[in-house]
């Protein structure tokens, strides 16, 4: 589990070093060199996507979804365990069947490119469809033993 | 239909179920009941991201981790320190003014809470502030991060409503001047009546000279950004990775505190953010287009328009809305469900598209510093250690500049468009 976490951590970093220097090379080429590079800005929508799905298991592993809390946690304990197991059981509905929706689209659409670079489109919906397989293990693996906290940083 | 989504997705979010989950179910449901193929779901998920200006927002998220990381973020403290530390206030005017130069280089409110607001706490716990108004300052003064540019919910509020990204980031910066202001003047005033520290001279010429060289360049990257997009040589995206590279360059040559445990760890926080937000933003584009088919921005349009075809009043009308929803909701939730039906009516009747942004982003700024959903008003007490009774205490005078900048924002709407009315 270890290794494959270490694995993750280390595909993303690659796809944000990439986000972050695909632009700047584009802007150096482009405005010293004046040779911009051709398809850069959809390589790195590509990078975008895949960084945001891919990552999505990491988001769930240190809990770290955006949730509002506060109404479930003053709930009495008998209820909140409901409200908890009750968004357990949806979420891990939810990402199966995003996973499966993501999936079948794969196989309508395996002959598509984008129109530049000819990136596969499988590839895209390829790190939708892992994000969220990925994800639905780790909400029941949550299930049986509950992360510490469950806050998102982000604004 | 779409009032029962609505209703779904509110249900959910307030029992606390993850905010992407919340709009996701809701949407999985309308989809199974109305016979919409499962592979438009997947790809309005997908594609929602595949956006080009959407693209800043992990650089900017990155820039600010690698400010607080690498020791540019102590640098500012320190010149704010010695240029505005004998004002009255003291430390409160060096935290407000040090909120102005963070935010020139990060995009998000609580980067600003998070790095610079720990350093800037005990700074004034240390010199005798009391922990509540050393909190109170931070949090107030870190609502203009998102509204000065480099914005991430400005980038976000671009990309759903299909205006311009460098007109709202350049847009931003008179009332994040004005704000600064504001709340620099309040914190002068409670400092007077409270008899509160400050330096006990002026700096000399040669002691602002001594505390701007180490923060010089970390002062110059939002100038280069923001000449950048004003001259047209970047987009804000391509101004993001410029930033990024730029940051990188001086803290890890100029300053020489930038280390590989550094750089992984702010890589690891920035990828953990950018999907932890962006997922709401492809989840929503799917909300989004049900609310479309269901045509409720159409129903809202005709009602509103009914109350009243009058900018003003609608602007007023649209600060209400966004100042409630940014009690509950968080403000990329917020931008993403909220202003594709209000924007339209509002755009319009004649209101500005820039202008609505700048306002509909300040209120839900705003909104981190309200209950129940003040994500701001958490993290600060945290790092304060100050009961959230005791910091919305504190916050109350705070809440006074603010709500005039809302106001001089929404009436004088030449301030706003006065900047981005010389890249038209």
């Amino acid at each position: 589990m270890h290794l494959v976490r270490r694995l993750l951590e280390g595909l993303c970093a690659l796809l944000l070093a990439g986000i972050v220097l695909v632009p700047l090379l584009q802007v150096i080429l482009r405005e010293v060199f004046v040779s911009p590079l051709v398809g850069a800005e959809e390589f790195t929508r590509f990078l975008l996507v895949c960084l945001v799905f891919m990552a999505y298991p990491l988001v769930v592993d240190n809990g770290e979804n955006i949730v509002m809390a506060e109404l479930r946690e003053s709930l009495p304990a008998q209820l909140q365990r409901a409200v908890i197991t009750l968004t357990l059981l949806c979420t891990v509905a939810a990402s199966v069947f995003i996973a499966y929706a993501t999936v079948i689209t794969i196989q309508a659409n395996l002959g598509n490119t984008t129109p530049t670079l000819k990136i596969p489109f499988w590839l895209f919906l390829g790190s939708t469809a892992l994000g969220f397989s990925a994800a639905c293990l780790l909400h029941i693996a949550h299930g049986i033993k509950p992360p510490a906290a469950e806050i998102g940083p982000n604004q | 239909m779409g009032i029962a989504l609505i209703i779904g997705f509110l249900a959910l979010f307030v029992l606390g179920f993850p905010v992407v989950y919340s709009i996701l179910i809701p949407s999985i449901g309308y989809v199974l009941i109305e016979g919409f193929p499962s592979g438009l779901l997947a790809q309005r998920i997908t594609y929602a991201l595949d956006s080009f200006p959407l693209v800043a927002v992990p650089i900017f998220i990155f820039v600010g981790n690698l400010m607080n990381l690498a020791g540019v973020t102590e640098r500012i403290f320190r010149f704010a320190d010695t240029l505005v530390g004998r004002v009255p206030g003291g430390l409160a005017q060096v935290n407000i003014f040090s909120s102005l130069i963070f935010s020139g280089m990060s995009g998000a409110a609580l980067a600003d809470v998070g790095g610079l607001g720990r350093i800037e706490i005990e700074a004034m716990r240390k010199r005798g502030f009391s922990a509540p108004f050393s909190a109170a300052v931070t949090a107030s003064s870190a609502v203009v991060g998102p509204i000065f540019p480099p914005s991430i919910p400005l980038i976000v509020y671009g990309s759903v409503t299909s205006v311009s990204i460098v007109q709202l980031l350049i847009a931003g910066i008179v009332p994040a001047l004005i704000c600064i202001a504001l709340l620099m003047v309040t914190a002068a005033l409670l400092a007077l009546r409270g008899s509160m520290p400050r330096a006990a001279r002026w700096p000399t010429f040669w002691e602002v000279v001594a505390a701007l060289l180490p923060a010089l360049p970390a002062l110059l990257a939002p100038v280069l950004m923001i000449a950048g997009m004003m001259s047209g040589l970047f987009t804000p995206t391509e101004a993001a990775a410029v930033t990024a590279g730029y940051v990188l360059l001086i803290s890890g040559l100029v300053y020489r505190e930038l280390t590989w445990r550094h750089l992984w760890n702010a890589m690891m926080v920035t990828i953990r953010s950018t999907s932890a937000i962006l997922i709401i933003v492809a989840a929503a584009s799917l909300f989004g287009w049900i609310l479309a088919v269901e045509q409720i921005p159409q129903e809202f349009a005709g009602w509103i328009l009914q109350v009243s075809k009058d900018p003003l009043v609608l602007l007023l009308i649209a600060n209400l809305i966004f100042f409630a929803v940014g009690m509950f909701l968080d403000s990329t939730t917020a931008t993403l469900l909220v202003v594709p039906v209000i924007a339209p009516p509002m755009v319009l009747a004649g209101v500005d598209p820039v202008h609505l942004g700048i306002v509909a982003i300040f209120n839900l700024m705003i909104g981190l510093l309200t209950p129940p959903m003040g994500l701001s008003l958490y993290l600060i007490s945290s790092i304060a250690k100050v009961s959230l009774r005791q910091l919305l205490w504190a916050l109350i005078p705070f809440y006074v500049p603010l709500l005039m900048t809302l106001a001089i924002i929404t009436f004088a709407s030449d301030l706003v468009l006065w900047l981005p009315g010389m890249l038209r």
